[in-house]
């Protein structure tokens, strides 16, 4: 019974997508139902992971622990949100959405093969499946001028880590693939093989990341896709793609770390910069928040960047702010809608508080949460990044992170100001309940943290370090 | 009970605000009932902050009413508020005085409740900084106070001017965040204000902290380099609220002098207290020729904000501590006279548009307008029946006893704000400057800032016999 429950928990998904198809083949095609036959696939999913938490039946190349558990049902989460929010643009916009569930539910599994994965070649398999279902999802933009640009783009860039992860590989094939024996192997290779081994694993997860330099396809495809793609791309992959790069880090390259630091701290302060600029030239919403998650990433990193356990916790502290704080945001995007269409430019928000002065607050508080402005839970981080770079004497560092801020919460109190003190110009339609349950849902984590930072951070701590 | 009470006063103004945000207006352009929850709970606050002042020993000038609330563990960050006489004295006065900006924006066409939201949001953190007694819950709330003003200056097309304002200020929050943690590695936990002196900063790096501390302190004070933001924003905004809320906050610049100086701070940058003293000087001495130039009231009153900042400064700058008091009761009257006057002058401004934009003569036929104005002016120019006459001529005497120089440029900038504040009101009583046509259209202040003048009069009379006269 337990191996047939093990392996419904490895199908599910699966059978969520041959149920789909079904559907799709026999019977009406609603937007609404294939929503829902997604939506209980996930749930069943996720109650089968918390359930077989400790219980794999590939062991060499699938790990089950609490850590992957965590990042597995953020993600699953995640998902359920986008899911839940999207099913609403579909339907306001009366098309089909079968292909777009099935393509959700294959990338979720990807995603779960992909934090459970204990083989290199497995991550290899998994990374690449999702760039292309990435890309895949792109397509869905396709009516717009700018999509062939970008698709090529991304295409172009699939290729290139397709040879690197390809090398990487490659050159361990002939040995065992498993993390740690990995991290044994990597020991004892040349340097020009370290190098490409480490740039395969580490540079394919930047850019999934939007981590400058490797950023340039977040903001274009952020802005002019349709409100589901920008939604998936701005949140949904983030919990994921962060846990398996603190994996890949902590487990993989432990002896490349001294090293990387200094990378992963080039690349953090270029991300800021950009991100900070970014955000200031534009008055489309989704471009700005697609900037600050530059930004955001930047910040990210730089905590991360040593590695140890103080700086895994922190950045997993602000990770989740983070998440929490853009979810709302792009929940918020689903509500910014006049007469049947949605609305993303700062123009067009006139009035908003007027008309919707509750979600017009919590814009507020979400967005200074991201500027990270006392008391909000964003500062914490902060507070905690200039603390430890003070303590390890990197003056210079602070002050170009609280330049990059200052540089970068102009542009947010921006959007505040068009939406606080403007004159009702556009006519708002009904807010869908769904809307009002994610982002205050948002604010009300957030406040929480807010309220008991310590809860939260002993929290992660027990999760991140489980049975150490 | 009395922690609690702090604790209440500090938050009604940010609970009033989320309800002036979800509330309901008919019209979308008045905001009647907005206004009415805000104005309540400043009312109902200010009842709180008396009540309060009738629990705490007046007698000493340590703080008290002390709540510690740990935030974070790692690094360990607490939360202490507590106040003492100085700081309950300012927090009184800002509440008086945005009582006063909410009840003169009432005739404002458009974003009333905008305004109001976020001049509530900036009065949560006025009392938060005022009530803070370790360096993080400060830093806290001086970074927090200039984010809602941001948002009022930049009203309209404004934004070039908000961006300024902004510049200046965000880089001084910048320089006490970055100081405020290199601080907080000394100890790894939080720190009290008065504890600071006990941290043994080595030479060089001791210098860069307090520098920071210093400049982030001197962005908020309209010092010559560091005024510009200030000059622009408040010649340029166009309701009294926003005016107000602007030169409410140098209010935080000087409060953080006030705590740090003289007992905290080191050697190296006491010894440039002449040089501080002497950029005041001069900048007092500029604004105020240049206010007696100026044909603008605005500009006027602008003027006399600015230059009684700097002798607060001043009066910071002097060695000792023993003015503390002083300086709470004068700037108490000092924010509820300035208030009311930007209450009246931009109710001028507004009705002279009907006649043309000319003010002169204009209080001839505005008769609750003119007594005000005229009763509101005699106090600012330090009129000896007024409290803020008697506090000032003690800061004075305190200034020229510690710089005889210093001292009587300061006094001679005085006699000019009185001469400039007065020419003003020469130009508004002038009947030969009248224009007859279209004054039957004017229309003088409602019975609720009439109210709120003669209010006015009546504290600055009861301080200067008393000056915690409400103390019971």
């Amino acid at each position: 019974m337990e191996t047939f429950l093990c392996l419904i928990k490895e199908l599910c998904l699966p059978i969520g997508i041959v149920a789909l198809l079904f559907h799709y083949y026999w019977s009406d095609k609603s937007a609404k139902d294939c929503f829902s036959i997604s939506k209980y696939f996930i749930i069943i999913s996720i109650a089968l992971e918390v359930w077989g938490y400790d219980k794999e039946l590939f062991p060499q190349f699938f790990k089950t622990d609490i850590y992957n558990l965590t990042f597995l049902l953020a993600t699953s989460l995640a998902f359920y949100v986008w899911l839940l929010l999207s099913i609403k643009w579909f339907t306001t916009e009366n098309l089909p959405s079968c292909r777009f569930c099935v393509q959700a539910l294959l990338l979720l599994f990807c995603y779960n093969k992909l934090i459970t994965s204990n083989n290199i070649a497995i991550t290899a398999i998994a990374l690449l499946l999702i760039i292309i279902l990435q890309y895949m999802l792109l397509r869905f933009s396709q009516d717009n001028e700018e999509f062939h640009n970008i698709s090529g783009r991304y295409a172009a860039s699939i290729g290139v880590f397709v040879i690197l992860i390809g090398a990487a590989v490659w050159i361990l094939y002939p040995q065992h693939l498993e993390y740690t024996q990995v991290s044994q192997i990597l020991v004892n290779l040349s340097a020009p093989e370290k190098l490409i081994i480490a740039s395969g694993l580490v540079l394919v997860f930047m850019f999934m990341l939007g981590v400058a330099p490797l950023h340039f396809w977040l903001s274009d495809t952020i802005g002019p896709s349709i409100l589901p793609v920008s939604a998936y791309f701005g949140f949904v992959p983030l919990a994921a793609i962060w846990g398996m790069f603190i994996k890949i880090n902590t487990i993989l390259l432990p002896d490349l770390l001294p090293q990387l630091e200094k990378v992963y701290i080039l690349c953090a302060i270029v991300s800021l910069v950009i991100g900070a600029i970014g955000v200031n030239t534009t008055r489309n919403l989704r471009k700005i928040f697609s900037s600050s998650s530059i930004y955001n990433a930047g910040i990210i990193l730089l905590i991360f960047s040593p590695f140890n356990t103080q700086a895994v916790t922190n950045g997993t502290f602000y990770l989740l702010i983070y998440i929490i704080g853009i979810t709302g945001i792009y929940g918020l995007f689903y509500g910014l809608k006049s007469n049947g269409e949605y609305l993303s430019n700062l123009n067009t928000m006139h009035g908003f508080f007027k008309s919707r002065p509750l979600l017009a607050l919590i814009l507020f508080v979400l967005s200074c949460s991201l500027m990270m402005i006392v008391p909000f839970p964003g500062f914490l981080s902060l507070w905690n990044l200039l603390t430890s770079n003070m303590a390890e004497n990197k003056v210079l560092l602070s002050c170009i992170v609280m330049l990059c801020t200052v540089v970068l919460i102009p542009a947010f109190m921006h959007v505040c100001r068009a939406i606080f003190f403007t004159d009702k110009s556009t006519n708002f339609d009904r807010v869908d309940y769904s809307v009002y349950e994610v982002v205050l849902l948002s604010v009300g984590i957030l406040i929480f943290i807010m309220l008991y930072p310590n809860k939260v951070y002993d929290g992660i701590n027990a999760v991140l370090f489980y049975g150490e | 009970m009395l922690q609690n009470l702090l604790l209440i006063i500090i938050f009604l103004p940010l609970l009033g605000c989320l309800f002036v945000s979800i509330s309901k207006d008919e019209s979308p352009s008045k905001s009647d009932n907005a206004a009415l929850v805000a104005l309540w709970s400043i009312v109902f606050n200010i009842f709180l902050i008396l009540m309060l002042f009738s629990y705490l020993d007046l007698n000493t000038d340590s703080v008290q009413a002390v709540s510690n609330h740990m935030w974070q563990i790692s690094p360990k960050t607490n939360v202490i508020f507590g106040v003492d006489v100085l700081s309950l004295m300012l927090m009184l006065g800002i509440h008086f005085a945005i009582l006063i900006g909410i009840l003169s924006i009432k005739n404002e066409p458009t974003n009333q409740k905008s305004l109001i939201c976020f001049a509530l949001l900036f009065l949560f953190s006025c009392s938060g900084l005022l009530s803070a007694v370790d360096l993080f819950t400060f830093l806290a709330f001086f970074v927090l106070m200039f984010i809602p003003l941001f948002m009022q200056i930049g009203l309209g097309k404004n934004s070039r001017i908000a961006g300024r304002f902004f510049m200046y200020n965000g880089l001084g929050a910048m320089m006490l965040l970055l100081s405020v943690t290199a601080l907080y590695n000394y100890r790894h936990t939080s720190l009290p204000i008065n504890e600071i002196a006990d941290i043994h900063l080595n030479g060089e790096r001791g210098i860069w902290i307090w520098s920071g501390i210093f400049i982030a302190f001197m962005f908020r004070i309209p010092v010559w380099p560091f005024h510009y933001w200030i000059s622009s924003a408040t010649i340029t905004v166009r309701n009294p609220l926003t005016f107000i809320c602007t030169n409410i906050l140098p209010i935080s610049g000087l409060f953080g002098f006030i705590r740090f100086w003289p007992a905290s701070i080191p050697e190296q940058i006491s010894s440039l207290t002449p040089v501080f003293a002497i950029l005041c000087v001069v900048t007092m001495l500029y604004s105020a020729f240049r206010a007696y130039s100026s044909v603008s009231i605005r500009e006027k009153l602008f003027s006399y904000n600015f230059i009684y900042y700097l002798l607060y400064l001043l009066g910071v700058f002097s060695p000792t501590d023993i003015l503390q008091r002083n300086l709470a009761y004068s700037l108490f009257a000092f924010l509820l006279v300035t208030s009311a006057l930007a209450m009246i002058t931009f109710h001028l401004e507004r009705e002279s548009l009907k006649s043309g934009g000319a003010l002169g003569g204009i209080l001839c036929v505005l008769p609750k307008a003119s007594l005000a104005y005229v009763l509101l002016i005699l106090a600012a120019v330090g009129f000896p029946v007024s409290g803020l006459f008697w506090n000032n001529f003690i800061i004075l005497s305190q200034i020229l006893m510690s710089n005889i120089f210093i001292g009587t440029v300061a006094v001679l900038t005085i006699l000019l704000a009185a001469i400039f504040l007065l020419q003003s009101l020469y130009i508004l009583k002038d009947k030969s400057c009248l224009f007859l046509s279209g004054n039957n259209k004017l229309s003088d202040i409602d019975v609720f800032q009439f109210g709120a003048s003669l209010m006015v009069a009546v504290i600055l009379f009861l301080s200067f016999i008393k000056p915690l006269w409400f103390v019971y």
